[in-house]
């Protein structure tokens, strides 16, 4: 009696196990047919592409081993189109993307991250903070950003840190990451990489401190005069763009610039500060300045502000 | 009644050079710079990193060293002009075969170390008598022999007969487009291309052992020297000292005994023809033909890869292409076509008219009226090897469908050199683009006109030139052309003289796309640039577009995304230097300055003019400053370079 239980639960346990062989490959094979039209480029199925990955995406859970196999691709567009489905199935994804953070395959970690940063799921945060320090700087980019589009201060810490990155497409990531995560603390960071060599990070600073506003006035003023020209150039653009009073009188002593394009970007960031009273300085230098394409920015800046 | 006239207003632009004496290319940095300085940016920014991507082991030198500098475009693309102006085809050669050492080749025979040095062969009996006419018939049989033959086994030495064949079949495939694939089912495609990417990586596992340097530089050395003769022979023809039917006539007696074969001129594959109007067909080693207007009928068989030299006197002449690999074509060795005088039709089909593929091929042409046509991979087209047609005078037409007229695959430089008349230039009309790159509309891929090419992302690509000298020329692409490229490649087109039209819908005029550079250099003339978009200064994906015009009163038309636009931390410029010229754009919010973000961050887009008075329907305005709402972008039409002075007035007058 007991033997034919035993042989009755052997039978049900196989049933069952042949069953679930036959269901993951079933939905491994769906996954692979839908997965040719969701990926494909060609002009005649592009009305069929959305449904494909909308149905990926309703299998849910069930297609994200699968999806993450995909990664391994060579091919561009179906590179996105995995990130695409596995963002669209969302936080079920998260658990099996952060297993996969394991993997020696630093192109495929790197686009792991960069998956789970448009997730924006907070559970992921520590895992991907534990790949920040991964020797290729495409995994530590892509890290970061994500960790930027979370949004979740707990990385607050670790973005710092890579603000001073050997490898500058990760400090451009830091700053833009600084800039999403409002680190105050950073300012000072920020302003130094104003001067950055990369225009990339040079130029993201620059939005990462207009995002953090009027706080970084006075950093950014006293750094204008740096002896890294690029660092004061940008600081008269910066500050512009985060106008005001302050702002625009923080930028007029540069006005007096020996340099021509300090002096122009000194005149465009009073334009763009919208700051009328900081307009007066500008008058007073219109009448002795010669150079034309300082003339040229003086005289749009007068223009606005002439009805005031 | 005497009258006097005022005569002559010549406008002397000496090439290149301003009227304060320095060249243009010093006013365009110090344009470019102050733009960039205003827009928070400098010329150093003008550079991508090498490891985006996993480096393979095909990247070219030149490609790694201007994608760290992509400003370094301009000069680059000053050097072809200098290296090829005068026509002197050793130059030219030279050039190409120093762009094509690999970034991580260390040591090379070039240029001061020839790989192989050419031998006079012995031994041979004589047929012909006449001296001059056995010069050139011994040099031929000399660079078979004594050049091309041994680099050629030493080239694939390391590769076995399995990877030979892959190289003439499953390498081929992947090159050539087939017109069914527009109606094949999704599945079907994926499963062709899934295909394809696996040829690649077995590719990828036994190409490095290609040592194709040693079998171009076997090329080059035939090319010229075999030129140098037929250049004596002509002249001395041509001055009569010697006559054509001296030459044919004046022949040994052959003993009974003795094998034709062994006489010099006479070996199997071997033919001379005379005055008249001749017929050659089938797959030969050498031919010369003297007069008359000849039909070729041309075939090579890949399977058994050997050197070919034809050679045509005069006449007007027509060669049909009957397989691949015909015409000028050098596959898996060297193949030369020279053809004298007469105006001439080649009908090439894929891998025609000056092909370099694993090989050296080169179709030579002093003078005529001249036809190119061809299908794929022609006109000036190389893949792991040197492509050239050289053009010496007389307006011609190239019209081909895909990867034509000046195309450089991996490891290839594929240039046309064309040094006078008016010239046309077609390529596309065959192959549809199916993935709907330029919209819904139905459109051709042309990947053609000064166009480099790598196959993603398993092999880095090479470069495609166009480099004309004189004429009011007309270049017509579609999707991709007109000095653009795709994938770790350059697409150079060189125009130096005439009124010149640029037709071309996408990708184009300066477009460098996907980790790829490409420039438009023109010289002088009153052109026009048209296209829809991706173009006339357009850099995508850490690609780099630039468009260079340095005179005349040119008018730019275009879509959109163009202009100098920069997209996904794409790179675009255009700059102008002279003229009164004209801009319009219908999409005013990408172009003419702007750049777009992609992976957090902007792209740069770069407009100017220095100098002229200018019309613009955009952004931009005459005397002015602009920056678009973009990142980052701009552009600024300011007096750079005052009004020339080296317009000279003659005084002579004549009376009437």
């Amino acid at each position: 009696m007991r033997n034919r239980f035993h042989i009755l639960v052997s039978v049900f346990g196989l049933v069952l196990i042949s069953a679930s062989i036959i269901s993951a490959s079933e939905i491994e094979d769906k996954v692979d047919s839908l997965f040719i039209i969701a990926s494909s480029g060609e002009i005649r199925y592009r009305d069929m592409v959305q449904p494909a990955i909308d149905s990926i995406a309703a299998m849910g859970e069930a297609a994200v081993p699968r999806m993450i196999e995909k990664y391994d691709t060579q091919d561009a567009r179906e590179r996105h189109t995995v990130s695409k489905i596995l963002e669209k199935i969302g936080s079920p994804a998260v658990p099996y993307l952060l297993e996969a953070l394991s993997i020696d395959d630093t192109e495929k970690v790197s686009r792991i991250c960069y998956t789970l940063g448009n997730i924006k799921d907070s559970s992921a945060v520590e895992g991907i903070i534990g790949v920040c320090d991964n020797d290729d700087w495409r995994v530590r980019s892509s890290a970061i950003g994500a960790l930027g589009k979370i949004g979740d201060s707990r990385a607050n810490e670790t973005v710092t840190v890579y603000l001073a990155d050997t490898v500058e497409t990760v400090r451009k990531s830091a700053a833009v990451a600084t800039g999403r995560l409002l680190i105050g603390e950073a300012i000072p960071s920020l302003v130094h990489m104003l001067g950055d060599t990369f225009y990339g990070a040079r130029m993201t600073a620059a939005e990462a401190l207009v995002k953090l506003g009027e706080k970084s006035v006075t950093t950014i003023a006293d750094s204008l005069n740096s002896k890294n020209e690029l660092l004061g150039n940008l600081g008269c653009t910066t500050l512009g763009r985060i106008g005001g009073i302050a702002a625009a009188y923080a930028v007029a002593p540069q006005l007096e610039s020996v340099s021509s394009i300090r002096r122009t970007l000194a005149v465009e960031g009073i334009l763009l500060s919208n700051s009328s009273l900081a307009c007066g300085f500008v008058e007073v230098m219109a009448e002795t300045e010669t150079d034309p394409t300082v003339r040229f920015f003086i005289q749009q800046v007068l223009d606005k502000y002439a009805s005031q | 009644m005497k009258t006097l006239i005022p005569f002559i207003l010549v406008l002397v632009f000496a090439t290149g050079l301003s009227a304060q004496g320095e060249p243009d290319s010093v006013y365009e940095r110090r344009a470019v710079e102050h733009l960039m300085a205003l827009l928070n940016l400098k010329l150093s920014d003008f550079s991508f990193r090498e490891d985006y991507t996993k480096i393979d082991s095909f990247r070219l030198r030149t490609i790694s060293d201007l994608m760290r500098n992509t400003y370094g475009m301009i000069e680059f693309a000053d050097r072809l002009g200098d290296n090829c102006r005068g026509g002197d085809l050793a130059e030219a050669l030279k050039f190409m075969f120093d762009n094509l050492k690999k970034s991580q080749q260390v040591g090379r025979g070039r240029p001061d170390e020839p790989y192989a040095v050419l031998i006079e062969t012995t031994g041979m009996n004589l047929y012909y008598n006449t001296l001059e006419f056995n010069r050139l018939l011994s040099k031929v049989h000399a660079c078979f022999n004594e050049l091309i033959i041994p680099a050629q086994k030493e080239t694939f030495s390391g590769l076995s007969d399995r990877q030979m064949e892959f190289l003439v079949n499953e390498f081929r495939e992947i090159i050539l487009e087939d017109t069914a694939d527009a109606s094949r089912p999704v599945d079907e495609i994926d499963s062709l291309a899934k295909v394809e990417e696996e040829y690649l990586k077995e590719f990828v596992e036994f190409g490095t052992g290609i040592k194709k340097d040693r079998l171009l530089d076997a090329g080059m050395i035939a090319a010229v020297e075999i030129l140098s003769e037929i250049d004596i022979l002509f002249a001395e023809i041509e001055s009569g000292e010697i006559t054509i039917s001296r030459i044919l006539s004046d022949t040994a007696a052959i003993p009974r005994r003795t094998g034709i074969a062994s006489y010099l001129g006479k070996a199997p594959g071997w033919k001379i023809g005379g005055t008249g109007n001749d017929y050659h067909k089938g797959d030969y080693y050498f031919i010369i033909d003297f007069g008359g207007d000849d039909r070729y009928d041309l075939s090579y068989d890949p399977y058994n890869p050997h050197p070919v030299v034809i050679i045509d006197l005069s006449g007007d002449d027509v060669y049909n292409a009957v397989t691949d690999f015909a015409i000028g074509s050098g596959c898996l060795s060297v193949g030369l076509l020279y053809d004298i005088e007469g105006d001439d039709t080649y009908n090439g089909g894929n891998f025609s008219c000056g092909s370099g593929y694993f090989g050296f091929g080169m179709l030579y042409d002093k003078s005529g009226y001249d036809t190119y046509r061809g299908d794929t991979h022609c006109q000036g087209a190389a893949s792991f090897g040197i492509g050239l047609v050289m053009d010496m005078d007389g307006p011609d037409l190239y019209s081909a469908a895909l990867f034509s007229q000046g195309f450089g695959l991996t490891e290839g430089f594929g240039m046309i050199a064309d040094y006078g008349g008016a010239d046309y230039y077609l390529s596309g009309n065959k192959y549809k683009e199916n993935l709907g790159l330029a919209g819904d509309d139905a459109r051709f891929l042309s990947l053609s006109q000064g166009f480099g090419y790598g196959l993603r992302p398993y092999l880095s690509g090479g470069i495609g030139a166009i480099a004309d000298f004189e004429g009011n020329d007309i270049y017509i692409s579609d999707i991709y052309g007109q000095a653009s490229s795709y994938w770790w490649a350059l697409g150079i087109l060189y125009d130096e003289r005439g009124m010149d039209r640029y037709l071309s819908h996408q990708y184009a005029q300066g477009a460098g796309i996907h980790m790829s550079l490409g420039i438009l250099a023109d010289q002088a003339g009153d052109d026009f640039y048209r296209g829809h978009g991706l173009m006339q200064g357009c850099g995508h994906d850490y690609g780099c577009g630039m468009a260079l015009d340095r005179g005349g009163d040119d008018i730019y038309q275009s879509r959109g995304l163009s202009q100098g636009g920069g997209q996904a931390n794409g790179f675009g410029v255009l700059i102008n230097d002279r003229g009164d010229d004209a801009y319009f754009v219908i999409d005013t919010h990408n172009t003419q300055g702007y750049g777009n973000p992609r992976r957090d961050f902007g792209s740069i887009g770069l407009f100017i003019d220095m100098a002229g008075k200018d019309l613009y329907a955009g952004n931009g305005s005459d005397n002015s400053y602009w920056k678009t709402r973009s990142k980052w972008g701009g552009g600024m039409d300011w007096e750079f370079i005052t009004p020339d002075s080296a317009v000279v007035e003659d005084n002579d007058s004549h009376e009437e």
